[in-house]
């Protein structure tokens, strides 16, 4: 199953170099975040350190989120050229090509997020090594977790264009309530409590404790739970759906 | 030794059989085709076959290995090439031979070994190290072949192989596949060219609505027809020329093929014909053409089913 698994991710990892343009906007992104948005909120937050401060956890967050949603086009896309097909029709392990699959987006998130984190630095980003290091792993594990679901809604629904239309709905809605752009205690109460009900929200303020060095907060514990939690339905019910896969 | 057994296999989609009531088997070493017109139910049966679909009741056996119990034993056993083919289009040809057989667990020079000897075969060499996206239709199909065969399966299952060959490249192909089978290959194919089946099929099993309606070899299926087949073009005419032959013994199965052609079974032809068109002439039907054929599978199948195998507009008539 290992080796099975390390062919599926590296056969990932080879087809996104064959795929310049989309490697170059998922590297360039976060670097637009950075030049394009991060700049607006010094007008909230005083020195463009302190925007940044408050700002890159949740950006690296987002970036790890747009890693993982990647996944369900590219299931799709296995399917559509009917590979899936022949995959099913080989003694393969299903979780492996699951897992296989999902891994690549370990890369997915840590290329363009060490990009931002240099990037940042350069404009006053304050780097703890050891918190960074606890949220690039938490980014990490929610990466996966989206990248699992997302598998499974392309193995579920099959189709291009509408597992787009899923995953970017999904998308904007997460993102603004979950504090990303703007801290969510800015909003109105309503906007407050239905932010609970949303699991980014606590990856994201899990990622900003862990970025001022805090290790034992609620946020950093409920944002790993909620990541793993997710990673496991996911990596469960994407293998049980690629099991009962019908041609 | 049988390497494919079905034993009373059916499958539904809702209430509607794709497959029903499915019983042969096929020996190591025979080519076995399952033969009939689009929807008949033939990929339906290689995809139960190969652990796509579940058997919804009866059982089937691959390679010793129950189809719905030990489907890891019977995937590890089997080749399989589609019918559209399932080769990475955005990787070389190469990359595909490469990955599928790691995937399968060949070492490094195995695959190198196996894939030289298939692309000299399949005639692919000079385009392996090109995108498969950049292929012919006839290219990616001796690709998608290339694929299915790699590992040296024991029993092999072609969904519509020669689709998209060039007259040569298809000849070449069943030349090969019957070498293979030679070496001890157990293989299944679909097709909907009779002549497919009769150049290379041991056994033939027709198919139609989901049901099996003929199963022997193609000669014997042929021999099953009496006589030959005796094909006539008349004018347009509102009778039809069933009524005149009615009480002929030795003419049989009377279809009408299009609104001015029909065909017959006639036993003795050489014998008889003089008396069928002295008939047809007195009922005032004018003869414009007729040809007498000996008998092949697109025959068998219009005898067994009553209605041709691709049109869906001829109509029995006796």
């Amino acid at each position: 199953m290992i080796k099975q698994t390390w062919l599926f991710f590296t056969r990932r990892l080879i087809k996104s170099f064959q795929q310049p343009a989309m490697l170059f906007m998922t590297l360039m992104t976060p670097i637009l975040y950075l030049v394009l948005f991060a700049p607006l909120l010094q007008r909230f937050s005083g020195s463009m350190a302190d925007v940044l401060n408050q700002f890159v956890p949740g950006i690296l967050i987002l970036t790890a989120f747009s890693a993982g949603m990647g996944t369900g086009w590219y299931v799709v896309d296995d399917d559509t050229q009917d590979i899936l097909e022949l995959f099913k029709v080989m003694p393969i392990n299903s979780f492996a090509y699951v897992l296989g699959t999902v891994i690549y987006d370990i890369i997915g998130f840590l290329v363009p997020a060490a990009i931002l984190i240099i990037g940042a630095a350069w404009r006053g980003f304050t780097i703890h090594i050891e918190g960074l290091s606890v949220l690039l792993l938490l980014g990490t594990v929610f990466a996966l977790a989206v990248s699992s679901l997302t598998a499974w809604v392309g193995l579920k629904i099959r189709n291009t264009g509408a597992v787009g239309g899923i995953v970017s709905g999904i998308q904007l809605p997460l993102m603004l309530l979950s504090g990303v752009m703007l801290p969510i205690s800015y909003g109105p109460h309503w906007l407050r409590t239905i932010a609970q009900f949303n699991p980014m929200y606590y990856v994201v303020k899990g990622a900003q404790a862990f970025n001022q060095g805090t290790f034992d907060s609620k946020w950093g514990v409920s944002g790993f739970a909620v990541s793993l939690v997710l990673l496991l339905i996911g990596l469960l019910i994407s293998t049980h759906s690629y099991r009962k896969l019908r041609i | 030794m049988s390497m494919i057994t079905l034993d009373h296999v059916s499958r539904f989609y809702k209430e509607v059989p794709a497959v029903e009531d499915l019983t042969f088997r096929v020996e190591k070493g025979e080519i076995f085709s399952l033969l009939g017109p689009s929807g008949a139910g033939k990929t339906t049966t290689i995809r139960l076959l190969t652990t796509l679909l579940p058997v919804q009741s009866g059982s089937a056996q691959v390679a010793g290995h129950d189809v719905t119990k030990a489907g890891k034993q019977v995937r590890a056993n089997i080749g399989y090439i589609s019918q559209t083919g399932s080769s990475d289009r955005t990787r070389t040809g190469r990359a595909n031979l490469r990955l599928i057989g790691r995937l399968y667990g060949l070492s490094d020079a195995a695959i190198k070994t196996r894939t030289a000897s298939l692309a000299t075969i399949l005639q692919i060499t000079d385009i392996l190290d090109r995108r498969v996206s950049t292929y012919s239709g006839g290219q990616k199909r001796r690709l998608d072949i290339a694929l299915g065969l790699l590992h040296q399966p024991t029993v092999l299952f072609m969904d519509e192989p020669t689709t998209g060959l060039d007259p040569q490249n298809r000849k070449d192909l069943l030349q090969y596949l019957k070498k293979l089978a030679g070496n001890g290959l157990t293989i299944l194919f679909t097709t909907h060219l009779m002549d497919e089946a009769d150049v290379l099929a041991d056994r033939v099993s027709i198919i139609d609505q989901g049901k099996i309606v003929a199963l022997d070899t193609p000669d014997h299926l042929k021999q099953s027809l009496q006589g030959d087949i005796l094909t006539l073009s008349i004018g347009a005419h509102d009778q039809t020329v069933a009524s005149p032959l009615d009480d002929l013994p030795y003419i049989r199965n009377v279809h009408q093929l299009s609104a001015e052609d029909f065909r017959m079974e006639i036993a003795d032809s050489a014998a008889n014909v003089p008396e069928v068109f002295q008939r047809l002439t007195i009922a005032g039907l004018t003869i414009h053409s007729f040809s007498i054929t000996k008998p092949t599978l697109n025959d068998v199948f219009i005898a067994r089913t009553g209605h041709a195998p691709i049109t869906s507009d001829t109509q029995e008539t006796k």
